[in-house]
């Protein structure tokens, strides 16, 4: 039976609701968007008494469905203003969903209160978070497991989001107890930091899977898909062996990596900072190339990188944190990339909108281009919160508005990622139409058009690039809302089995009809919610735009511009009247 | 001279193993041709990158291209 815990911060109580039988098939972030629609004002202050933040495990969560413990964070945002689900690997979901958790949702103003919300097979309590406040999320997360149990999982705000910087991530434990994995995107710390609810700390002791209710055909879903993991050559051996890092040359190779602030699409001190170079550096440091960010991962994209004496870093040096404190910063440095991502993640930081940040505010003269050593210090001016940490901590437009740059790569007031859009077309329409502001992994376009996975469409042509993201945007809503690993679709968007089996487990789950015919549907109805969220919140089909330098400034080495008409875009954006759900 | 460029594992698969070298252009060369000649199989090689631009086994490549070779790869 999965319930909703309602948790109240003001009166530092909890009570247990019924998930309302309408909203069986939904999970992760089709229940935290649904919520956050119905009860969240969309005129509120993100950051004041009536925002709410809500947690929900996928539809598949704590099952045997690979890679499914994705968790979703939803809110409105504190970045873009609007809607947002910001969703994070890491043991947490799976621990919820043993435990009958649908959805948590946080509400109330705590006054100076600081709780940790606590969470076992004997119900919920809030407990005094007080002398946990202030830490960084790795010596936090220690501490919990010395007072709650090494097992528990936890999601966490680290002193980012409790200083309520628009820039901060919700951590999240990886199986090793790291607090490695980030709800990045959006400023949800800031939220939860608002709340005065500084983790959730989930023990799953003496609790049982959530049953499918045909287990039969679940257990024939499964093995489909793992199957179809196992084969596919992305899910089997480049993601495995080389992690999303792979991408850096192949990136480069295409003359899509934003390098100096997005002004070109080459950078040349790539191979320095490439999965290849990061992998070597793994094995030969007694570090992991292959790790898993989840149990039940059949991929492990994800790395342990150690110093050069062998010391952990931090865990999971990906592709977009490289791209963006390395090539968009012009630093080829490597092992002060890793240091930042740990700062990053100690922090509560996103990677993505600091490379963003730290680009803008180098076009800004605030410090030199490529200089690692200084960027390192910033980080204690942010956790410091020093006027200038501050300048930089509230993400790219905020540090733009501050020194005086205009050529701020955002959308929807969330910093652009790792590949530039008008050599990617495909992506580029994906930031501009995402109800998540620039966001790549809302309908990764990559795929298909560098990837040559799921199809082939030139990433250079502006045809076919909007119903390919549209499509996309469509079937990760899905993914999001069943807490799958994103990284599923380089299987499922080639193999029709391995696709047709994530609707099939969800309804053999649920006991339920549910089909590949109704993908589209769902991730229609769902993006509908977010969009008359979104526009409520005052949002207009202006706001559906790449920044106006992408227009005019030609990017090399293809000399190419963004020249996807705005008639198209506002096609994908359905500004269109609102289904029910 | 022609740029080639092999990613990821395909030089630990190549018979020479380098991951960057030069050669010398000919009328007709493609693209499979030089992966014959470094020993790897057609099939391990999933993207082929001249210039920045997708082709084939069978493009054929002229003085002063840049080829850049991968096998199948993925992130995000
Ligand atoms: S593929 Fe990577 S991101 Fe996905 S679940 Fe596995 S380790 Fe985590």
């Amino acid at each position: 039976m999965r319930r909703i815990l309602r948790v109240d911060v003001a009166a530092g109580t909890t009570a247990f609701e019924d998930l309302p039988a309408e909203w069986t098939l939904r999970g992760g972030r089709s229940l935290t968007s649904t919520i956050v629609s119905n009860e969240v004002d969309a005129a509120v202050d993100p950051l004041g008494p009536d925002n709410k933040i809500v947690f929900a495990p996928g539809l598949l969560s704590g099952t045997t469905a690979p890679n499914s413990g994705r968790l979703s964070v939803g809110t409105k945002s504190p970045l873009t203003g609007g809607i947002k689900e910001a969703n994070s690997g890491g043991q947490a979901a799976m621990r919820l969903a043993r435990l009958g958790v649908a959805a948590i949702i946080v509400e109330g103003d705590p006054g100076d209160k600081k709780w940790v919300l606590h969470l076992s097979k004997d119900g919920a309590r809030l407990d005094d978070g007080a002398p946990y406040w202030g830490t960084g999320n790795y010596e936090c997360a220690a501490a919990l497991r010395a007072a709650y149990g090494e097992k528990v999982a936890t999601i966490q705000v680290g002193p980012a989001g409790e200083m309520g910087y628009k820039n901060s991530s919700v951590a999240v434990t990886d199986p090793e107890g790291n607090p490695a994995r980030h709800a990045g995107r959006g400023g949800t710390g800031a939220v939860m930091g608002a709340r005065g609810l500084k983790a959730i700390v989930a023990d799953d002791a003496g609790t049982e899977r959530p049953e499918a209710v045909d287990k039969e055909r679940f257990a024939v879903a499964r093995k489909t898909l793992v199957d179809g993991l196992k084969s596919h050559p992305v899910t089997s051996q480049g993601l495995t062996n080389y992690g999303t890092a792979i991408l850096v040359n192949i990136i480069n190779e295409a003359g899509g990596l934003p390098t100096h602030n997005f002004t070109s699409g080459r950078f040349d001190g790539a191979e320095a900072i490439s999965g290849e170079t990061v992998h070597q550096n793994c094995e030969d440091r007694g570090g992991k190339r292959e790790h898993a960010c989840m149990t039940g991962c059949v991929i492990h994209c994800s790395n342990v990188y150690n110093d050069k004496d062998g010391n952990y870093v931090s865990s999971g040096v990906e592709y977009e944190t490289i791209w963006a404190l390395g090539a968009n910063c012009d630093n080829a440095d490597i092992e002060s990339i890793a240091q930042m991502d740990r700062l990053c993640d100690d922090l509560g930081l996103d990677t993505i909108e600091m490379g963003d940040t730290f680009g803008v505010a180098m076009e800004g003269g605030v410090l030199p281009w490529g200089d690692a050593a200084r960027m390192i210090e910033l980080f204690e001016d942010i956790r410091q919160g020093t006027e200038l940490g501050r300048k930089l901590a509230n993400g790219c437009v905020h540090a733009g508005a501050e020194f005086g740059v205009t050529r701020v790569p955002a959308v929807k007031g969330q910093g652009i990622p790792a590949y530039d859009p008008r050599a990617v077309k495909g992506i580029g329409v994906t930031y501009a139409t995402s109800t998540m502001g620039a966001d790549h992994t809302s309908g990764y376009a990559v795929a298909t058009n560098i990837l040559k996975v799921g199809g082939d469409v030139d990433p250079l042509a502006s045809e076919g690039q909007c119903p390919l993201s549209n499509g996309l945007q469509q079937a990760t809503v899905l993914f999001d809302s069943a807490g799958l690993c994103v990284f599923l679709a380089f299987a499922a968007l080639d193999q029709p089995d391995s696709l047709a089996a994530i609707p099939e487990l969800i309804s053999a789950q649920y006991g339920v009809p549910f089909g590949l015919d109704q993908i589209g549907p769902y991730g229609e109805t769902l993006l509908s919610i977010e969009r008359d969220f979104n526009r409520r919140a005052g949002f207009t089909e202006k706001d559906d735009r790449l920044p106006a330098f992408f227009s005019t400034e030609r990017l090399p080495p293809h000399d190419v511009i963004w020249d996807i008409p705005d008639s198209e875009l506002d096609q994908v954006c359905g500004w269109s009247p609102v289904l029910e759900m | 001279m022609i740029d080639v460029r092999l990613f990821a594992t395909l030089p630990m698969r190549s018979t020479s193993g380098r991951k960057e070298f030069a050669l010398e252009p000919r009328p007709g060369l493609t693209v499979g041709e030089i992966v014959d000649a470094e020993g790897l199989r057609r099939t391990d090689v999933h993207i082929v990158m001249i210039n920045g631009k997708h082709g084939s086994l069978d493009s054929e490549l002229d003085d002063g291209d840049r080829l850049g070779l991968f096998p199948p790869v993925g992130g995000g």
